[in-house]
């Protein structure tokens, strides 16, 4: 004991507790808080190496260190609510100091005091452990799979060098592993307690039952998907795989952030479904992909295309979920009517849509004309359920080039409106190449330019997942078109509308889901999948509306979403949206199969029904044992009287809150005692149990001092204290 | 002293002994005022066969309540020992001047012993750290062994020879400070501090009175040599109450703040002094209680504790604590001794010098 380790031993110990630090505070505060963060991790280590040596008391540290944090909290709030401060220096400043400081000081405080105390008691060691795992477990529960995307900066900086970052942060989480492990194990000088794996098993029930909502209903549905197709599971996912989806997913988000909320809910790079949708008619769209539209991006802000805000334009996109039958405005609707000799345009289909995961607005297959309300056919694995009818087209884009582009009922501001860009004379020079490609008859047919345009974009961009998030603060396509042209969806539609536009063709990036046609196969159902999040581009065309013209890239770094979707599970969740079950068995789903959070409950109950007599008989056993110490004097035999009688006595003492304290002794709790009886009893029983033996009094003075000894002591004491007392079980357990 | 409420003494052969401590102890109260606990610990050294240490001022009243003591004592036999004796050392006292010299007598030609000071029952060495270390060790050996050697003639002293020194605990410059091993004979060391404010009063009152001897019998000799004896065979000490000591002397022994620990003799020397505690309040066995109440005074001269670490007291204190608990939560159990070995308590990890 009381060797003291090299101050290098110390060093895993920064480090974990610094990544601990970052993991938690990346995502609070701003970067000048996560860096006070880690000096205050710094500055704990080594105020905690300091103080080690000196006699604090720990309740009194910690009594202080929490009264300081309070203080600092207070100081912080009061700051940041003054006017006065924010406009002497700025509120950005301010916020940069008072974060600062409640961060930096705040780390301080609370992590000296544990070092402290982990230095001197074994238990607070696993208290320390069970913070660094907690903290690192809930880092990850967001992002399971190892699909680990955060700190962005560290994610951008390996991908942008073709690094995958997911070896990287398995790494990472080893080295951290072992440092934790070392640290730990360096500090351990007490023998291992019983203690340390009953609080890891507290915190893991703790993180399980205080996770957000969101993410165990996220589980839930992943659970759902999962069911039933294990060999999936199984089935290796591609190396950046995962945090690639991830990544998707994550610049959705980011993209609709000052408009809405993406279409699908982004998490973890596991395929999971969002949504299923029943076709009511036989239908293949003749470009061979379902695209189901839930927003359009078509206003110009400078830097990027964004959703319109004023609510006159795209008025196709936008509808809330219905709560009773809506027509949805379309300025041109396909003509669905088959003209005679002529190849149908377009017809009306009906379809029922049921989503598994939240979603902000309805989708629909395009063109939606029509949303209904649809009773959910199962709250326990459907969100929410409508129907749509949309006008599907019968013809491809090929067939559409004669028509012209655009609107005829269009003032030339929406004219504006669809055609604005960013006034490079680059885009125009690349549209004006591809058009130079088609043939000379071509050349001129507005929406053959189009196709020129797809078709050069086809050619010279590759599809690549690996390449940085495309944020609401910069411009997808200029690095994209005028760089490596590696990109995904959300570039290869910006630049197809840009390019369009440059050739003064009226066009915007509709935002939504597209699921290849192949996918449905003979059924009804088409599952959408969490991987299926898409952006195209679309042209306005004379008399039918917007239709897509989708960028698909002949070369292909990573590939989209390659894993078919299962064909029972599309089939199985079609037929469960439509409510009728697939099989006998499926009207009771399996156990696993509902809600994470519920089924904890449940066994929680389940427990404490089991629990509940334990604990009654208990209750009961004890207040038996009460009793009986008690009565024991009435009944003991004449040598046991002194300690039964005694005990009798202090038992009626502790019920009225009168009990010896640790180390005092005998004779001077008596004199505590306002009753001279309990200082005879006091005596008999000394001379009993120390001395040569005890006075030979009869067991009517034994029994005629206990009662005096409570009537007298209860004298003293407020009835309320005497009730407490009596129904308190337990008031003689400590008794001694 | 315990004020809770005594037992009459039911046991006889402890009637006598406790009469002559209460008899002794009501003499010493009517002579010296504000310091009864002072008192009842000279008692109980007295009767322990001990010595007393006594730490203080001067004018503290301690010559008035050795003198008291020894005017309290008679000689049933006649015996030509003075009931009370002061030395005051000094640095150039010899060791002669305290146990006396061999003087050449010329009507027999022979050498005859005169008897020094140190021929007495009560026997005051008034700054015993002022003489030199060769009168003090002469001084202690009389103490421990209860004989003098002159000449290479080894007399022995009365069985109640009885020493109550003092010294200064301030004023130390040119002092002979008592090294520890010499510390060890002595039964107690008494810290005394000024008495009360209604005791001083009740010193100037009781000045005249004071001065007239008490109505109290006196106390023979041999009722204090026979006290000894009854004492030591009637006054119980369970086996739990020597476990308790080890247990405490152990813990002691471990503990961080202490450099030399108890030795076995201080235990040794406990049990009577702990059965003459039970003796004066009546008691025919021995407690918990007079364990807490003796320990500082009979350990905390005996142990070294480190720089820094506080008074000595506090940390007895502190290593008696558990075993005494465990000692009082035995009683509950019945009168079987407990065979549980008591385990120190956990001894924080050692982060740092304490100083």
């Amino acid at each position: 004991m009381g060797h003291e380790r090299s101050i290098w031993w110390k060093i895993p110990g920064v480090i974990v507790w610094m990544a601990a630090l970052l993991v938690l505070a990346i995502d609070f505060t701003s970067t000048a808080g996560t860096v006070a963060a880690l000096c205050g991790v710094a500055a704990a280590f080594y105020a905690a190496t300091r103080t080690a040596a000196m006699p604090v008391r720990l309740g009194r540290l910690w009594l202080m260190s929490l009264g300081a944090l309070g203080v600092i909290a207070l100081l912080g709030y009061l700051m940041r609510e003054n006017a006065t401060l924010a406009k002497v220096f700025g509120s950005p400043a301010v916020y940069t100091f008072t974060e600062t400081a409640s961060w930096g000081i705040g780390t301080l405080l609370l992590l000296a005091p544990l070092l402290i105390s982990a230095s001197r008691y074994a238990s607070f060691l696993s208290v320390e452990a069970a913070l660094l795992v907690g903290v690192f477990a809930s880092a990850f529960a967001a992002h399971r799979d190892g699909s680990v995307h955060r700190p962005y900066f560290v994610t951008d900086w390996l991908l942008e060098r073709n690094i995958d970052p997911l070896p990287f942060f398995l790494m990472a989480g080893a080295i951290l592993g072992g440092m934790l492990i070392v640290w730990l194990v360096s500090r351990r000088t007490a023998k291992r307690s019983l203690f340390d794996p009953l609080l890891l098993v507290a915190m893991i029930l703790g993180l399980l039952l205080f996770l957000p909502d969101g993410k165990i209903r996220q589980l839930n549905a992943w659970a759902a998907a999962g069911n039933g197709e294990k060999e999936q599971k199984q089935k290796p996912q591609g190396g950046g795989r995962g945090g690639s989806d991830q990544k998707m997913k994550e610049q959705k988000q980011e993209q609709n952030q000052n408009q809405d909320p993406n279409p699908s809910n982004g998490s973890g790079g596991k395929s999971f479904p969002v949504a299923v949708v029943n076709l009511h008619d036989d239908y293949n769209p003749p470009y061979g992909t379902f695209y189901f539209r839930q927003d359009a991006l078509s206003t110009w802000n400078g830097k990027r295309l964004v959703r319109d805000a004023s609510g006159k334009l795209d008025t196709d996109v936008g509808i809330p979920f219905p709560a009773e039958a809506v027509d949805v405005p379309l300025r041109d609707r396909a003509d669905t009517v088959q003209q005679a000799g002529r190849k149908r345009v377009a017809h009306r289909m009906k379809t029922t849509v049921a989503l598994m995961t939240p979603h902000s607005k309805p989708f629909a297959l395009v063109d939606a004309a029509r949303f209904e309300p649809a009773p959910n056919p199962d709250p326990k694995r459907f969100e929410r359920a409508y129907k749509a009818e949309s006008i599907v087209l019968d013809t491809d884009f090929r067939d559409l080039l004669e028509r012209a582009a655009g609107s005829d009922k269009w003032t030339p501001e929406i004219w504006t409106h669809y055609t604005q860009m960013p006034e490079d004379p680059r885009y125009r020079k690349i549209a004006e190449e591809a058009r130079a490609a088609l043939p000379a008859h071509l050349r001129n047919v507005t929406l053959a330019q189009a196709l020129a345009v797809k078709y050069w974009l086809d050619k010279n961009t590759t599809y690549n997942l690996n390449v940085p998030r495309a944020d609401d603060e910069s411009d997808p396509v200029e690095k994209f078109l005028f760089g490596d042209r590696n990109g995904y969806c959300v570039h290869l539609a910006h630049s197809a509308a840009y390019l369009f536009r440059s050739l003064g063709l009226p066009a915007r990036v509709s935002v939504g889901y597209a699921v290849d046609a192949r996918q449905r196969g003979s059924g009804s159902a088409v599952l959408i999948r969490n991987g299926d999040a898409h952006a195209w581009p679309e042209v306005y065309v004379r008399g039918l509306g917007w239709v897509a013209l989708d960028i698909t890239p002949e070369k292909v770094a990573t590939p989209p979403q390659q894993d078919k979707a299962d064909p029972e599970l599309q089939r199985m969740l079609g037929e469960m949206a439509r409510n009728t079950p697939a099989s006998p068995k499926e009207e009771n789903p399996p156990p696993g199969d509902g809600d994470v959070r519920k089924a904890f409950l449940e066994a929680l109950w389940a427990l404490s029904k089991m629990l509940a007599p334990l604990v009654a008989t208990t209750i009961v056993a004890l207040y038996l044992m009460k009793v009986w110490r008690r009565l024991e004097p009435r009944f003991c035999s004449e040598s046991q009287l002194p300690v039964a009688a005694y005990r009798a006595a202090l038992d009626n003492l502790s019920d009225l809150g009168l009990a010896r304290s640790f180390g005092a002794s005998r004779e001077e709790f008596a004199m505590a005692v306002p009753s001279p009886e309990f200082a005879q009893l006091t005596d008999a029983h000394m001379r009993h149990s120390l001395g040569a033996g005890a006075p030979s009094w009869t067991r009517a003075k034994y029994l005629e001092l206990t009662r005096a000894v409570s009537a007298k002591a209860a004298e003293s004491v407020p009835w309320w204290r005497r009730a407490i007392g009596i129904a308190n079980p337990l008031s003689w357990w400590r008794v001694s | 002293m315990a004020t809770y409420p005594q037992a009459p003494v039911a046991v006889h052969p402890l009637a006598g002994p406790y009469d002559t401590a209460q008899v002794l102890r009501r003499r010493l109260r009517a002579a010296v005022k504000g310091r009864d606990e002072v008192i009842d610990l000279i008692i109980v050294a007295l009767l322990a066969d001990g010595h007393v240490l006594l730490e203080d001022y001067p004018g503290s009243g301690k010559t008035t309540l050795a003198k008291a003591l020894g005017e309290s004592v008679t000689d049933a036999e006649g015996q030509h020992i003075a009931a009370f004796r002061r030395v005051q050392f000094t640095p150039d006292l010899l060791p002669s001047d305290v146990s006396g010299v061999s003087v050449f007598d010329v009507s027999t030609s022979r050498f005859e012993f005169r008897p020094g000071p140190i021929f007495a029952h009560v026997l005051l060495a008034d700054e015993i750290n002022r003489t030199s270390p060769k009168v003090q060790s002469a001084m202690l050996e009389a103490m421990a062994e209860k004989q003098v050697t002159v000449d290479n003639h080894t007399y022995p002293l009365d069985a109640f020879f009885f020493v109550i020194a003092t010294q200064n605990p301030r004023d130390l410059a040119g002092t002979y400070p008592l090294p520890v091993a010499q510390l060890d004979r002595f039964l107690f060391k008494i810290n005394m501090d000024y008495i009360g404010r209604e005791a001083e009063i009740d010193v100037l009152a009781t000045r005249k009175a004071r001065r007239s001897a008490p109505d109290e019998p006196l106390v023979t000799r041999d009722a204090i040599v026979e006290a000894r004896v009854a004492m030591e065979e009637h006054v119980h000490v369970d086996p739990r109450i020597q476990t308790c000591l080890v247990d405490a002397a152990r813990n002691l022994r471990a503990h961080k703040k202490v450099l030399q620990g108890l030795s076995t003799r201080s235990l040794v020397l406990m049990i009577p002094a702990l059965q003459a505690l039970a003796l004066l309040q009546g008691r025919d066995y021995v407690t918990s209680k007079d364990i807490e109440y003796l320990a500082p005074y009979v350990f905390g001269h005996r142990l070294v504790v480190a720089p820094g670490a506080g008074d000595a007291k506090a940390v007895v204190m502190e290593g008696l604590k558990g075993p005494l608990e465990v000692l009082t939560r035995s009683t509950m159990a019945g009168a079987v001794a407990p065979a549980v070995p008591q385990t120190p308590p956990p001894i924080p990890p050692q982060n740092g010098n304490w100083g």
